[in-house]
């Protein structure tokens, strides 16, 4: 009898031990755990972007707790899980447009309303989408797959994600995390650039003051913005018309309390779901491949196309504008739509020329320009691959 | 009370409009008259089929629809309310049994079809005054069925299989990334087309703020006229379109301060700040408490 009782309670113990995280560990969840810890060190330490990298990081060690699959409904791809029911925004892409939402209700559009011809450089931008989709072709991915990978170009991680889980949803994971990754590096990656394509001279370039813009222009701009733009692309609504409507609910200045809301809890709430359900996707098993690698060589390319595209443009639209209204090619950089970071690289690096040449202003003209520009490519790249 | 029929008549309009466009998604797909050896019904019989398709990405409602094989009785058969069956989810489709047996349930409807003519079929909404749609089935051989070559498309013809309660087309591949796949294999007819679209959609953007900005400057050039008191051309007056150098100065610095050009030694800044502690009864402990129980003797 007592034998038979020590037999069951060694039993349950063997039992319970195939069930810990240390019976079923890989290698990858280390090297994926570990990258994890990189990303909430980055965002602790060096402060990269860490509303994104302290929710995507944790994430990732949430995803790459192995566990024996038993059907416990525990990890995100086990349907009914509490994290695959979370997982639902990302997948079936509606946790993007309430971001979108928040984002137009943060964003001031004046700096673009009053100097308009900025929104050509966020434009002139998107060339790293499509070149990062040329590059995916030639690599070998499929047109649907390149479109999703390309649109890391953007710059815009809402975006991606979108995009992503309507053409590619098995690369999603890796995408966001590239897309997340390079935004966070954008002070690494853009510099350098920005410095090598363009002239002492171009840098010293002071550019006009920007006009007063009415409270009438505020309020037309979204409305404009989203009939224009969405009846061209009607595939961008989802994330066009959120990010219209939020502006309009900050601008129209009599829906104050919902604007807050967009952008303050809507937001966080939004934000914290993405990041931490993004991050506890790229579990080992789905994440660790071939794919990822060239995902994350595309993304950063299209990061230096996107870049490049925006400061030669500048340049080149130079040659038509009057000496008093030239466009300083540091604000080039900043088309792509990492808000507010890559307007902030323009700042800074012009400060480091010109202590006294305030660029921020000019800059979060093509910045914005940029995630409108990235929101119509996307609809294109949807409307042409899904 | 004007305001308030006003608003009744919009959401009634509303209403209305929404009903009839998710009814008028609905499609007389496919029709198999003579089954010989075809689909057979719950019932084990074969009987005519009548296949309706909802082209949209909506659920449609059919119940309270009617569908008839007589032009000049459009309430013939209604598809009855009360069963869920009646919702067609997106792009699905719902058989309907032309085998007058209605008892046999609300997919039975109570006329058949004549193999040995021409069958005209039509559905209404549930006014039965709005025709959704009709088609006229040809004289088909046994086990033949007509209909829509893709789902919902207009275009009726006999198709090779019939494919009750199934999609009339099959694709095994998305034709459009084939079709990139196979003409545009470098990428570049994608990134012309698309980079033209962006350019396009940001250019329509910058000549109407183009022109709305230089309305807008116009306005507020002729009201600083009026209100200094200045007549004549618009160039005179003091352009105050531009923000003045005392706010710019302002930005200046408070970006200054917000890289940290306040404080030599920001480690070191210590604020305390005053902790006031004023008394709310939402705060107070004792709103928080049970109550200590009593006991009440007789």
């Amino acid at each position: 009898m007592k034998n038979e009782f020590i037999q069951f309670l060694t039993g349950n113990i063997q039992e319970f031990l195939t069930y810990t995280g240390f019976a079923n560990f890989e290698i990858g969840n280390l090297i994926m755990i570990l990258c994890g810890i990189i990303f909430i060190y980055l965002a602790v330490a060096k402060e990269f972007e860490p509303m994104l990298l302290i929710p995507i990081g944790f994430g990732i060690l949430i995803g790459n707790i192995p566990f024996k699959d038993a059907g416990l409904q525990l990890g995100i791809y086990e349907q009914g899980s509490v994290l695959n029911i979370l997982y639902q925004g990302v997948t079936q892409g509606w946790y993007p447009p309430l971001i979108f939402l928040g984002i137009g209700a943060m964003t001031d559009f004046s700096a673009l309303i009053s100097n308009p011809k900025l929104m050509l450089v966020g434009a002139a931008a998107q060339f790293g989408i499509f070149g990062a989709y040329a590059i995916a072709l030639a690599m070998g991915f499929e047109p649907n797959q390149a479109g999703a990978i390309g649109i890391i170009g953007g710059a815009d991680g809402p975006t991606a994600i979108f995009l992503s889980s309507k053409l590619a949803p098995n690369l999603m994971g890796a995408i966001a995390i590239s897309a997340y990754s390079y935004m966070a590096l954008v002070p690494v990656i853009q510099p350098p650039i920005m410095r090598l394509l363009t002239t002492k001279k171009e840098r010293l370039i002071r550019m006009k003051p920007p006009r007063v813009v009415s409270h009438t222009e505020k309020v037309i701009f979204p409305i404009a913005g989203l009939l224009m733009t969405c009846f061209l692309v009607p595939s961008g609504l989802p994330l066009l018309g959120m990010l219209f409507f939020g502006n309009l609910l900050k601008e129209s200045g009599v829906t104050r309390r919902l604007a807050e809301t967009a952008r303050g809890p809507l937001i966080d709430v939004i934000t914290i779901l993405l990041g931490v359900t993004v991050g506890a996707s790229t579990q080992a098993s789905q994440f660790l491949k071939i794919d990822s690698i060239k995902i994350f060589a595309l993304g950063a390319l299209s990061f230096v196309i996107a870049t490049t595209a925006g400061i030669l443009f500048v340049k080149l639209f130079n040659l038509f504008l009057k000496d008093d209204n030239k466009i300083n090619p540091l604000i080039g950089n900043s088309g792509v739509s990492a808000v507010p970071d890559s307007a902030r690289i323009s700042q800074s690096v012009g400060l480091e020329y010109d202590p006294t040449n305030y660029l921020l202003m000019h800059a979060m003209g093509p910045n914005v320009a940029g995630v409108i520009g990235s929101a119509v490519a996307a609809g294109i790249l949807l409307g042409f691959l899904a | 009370m004007k305001k308030i029929i006003g608003s009744a008549l919009l959401c009634l309009g509303l209403a209305g409009g929404a009903y009839a466009q998710s009814t008028s998604a609905l499609r007389i797909n496919e029709v198999l008259t003579n089954n010989e050896t075809n689909y057979v019904d719950p019932f084990n019989n074969r009987g005519a089929w009548i296949e309706i398709y909802n082209n949209s990405s909506g659920t449609v409602q059919m119940a309270g629809c009617f569908i008839t094989n007589d032009k000049n009785n459009p309430k013939k058969y209604m598809i009855s309310k009360g069963d869920q069956k009646t919702l067609i989810g997106p792009r699905q489709v719902v058989l309907l049994w032309a085998d007058a047996l209605p008892h046999h349930g609300t997919f039975h409807t109570n006329f058949c079809l004549d193999p040995e003519k021409e069958n005209y079929i039509a559905l209404y909404d549930a006014s039965g005054k709005n025709l959704i749609d009709e088609v006229t089935v040809p004289v088909l051989e046994a086990d033949q069925s007509y209909g829509a070559e893709r789902d919902g498309s207009k275009k009726l013809t006999v198709l090779p299989h019939p494919t009750p309660e199934a999609a009339n087309h099959v694709e095994n591949s998305n034709p459009k990334i084939e079709n990139f796949a196979q003409k545009d294999p470098n990428g570049v007819g994608m990134a012309l087309t698309a980079m033209s679209v962006v350019f396009s959609a940001l250019l329509l953007l910058f000549l109407v703020f183009k022109l709305i900005g230089k309305i807008s400057t116009g306005i507020s050039t002729k009201r600083t006229m009026k209100a200094q008191g200045i007549s004549g051309k618009v160039k005179d007056a003091k352009d105050s379109s531009e923000i003045p150098g005392a706010v710019l100065a302002a930005i200046a610095m408070a970006i200054h301060e917000y890289q940290g050009g306040d404080h030599d030694y920001e480690e070191t800044v210590l604020t305390i700040h005053r902790v006031k502690r004023n008394y709310s009864p939402w705060s107070s402990k004792i709103y928080g408490l049970r109550e200590t129980p009593q006991i009440k003797r007789w």
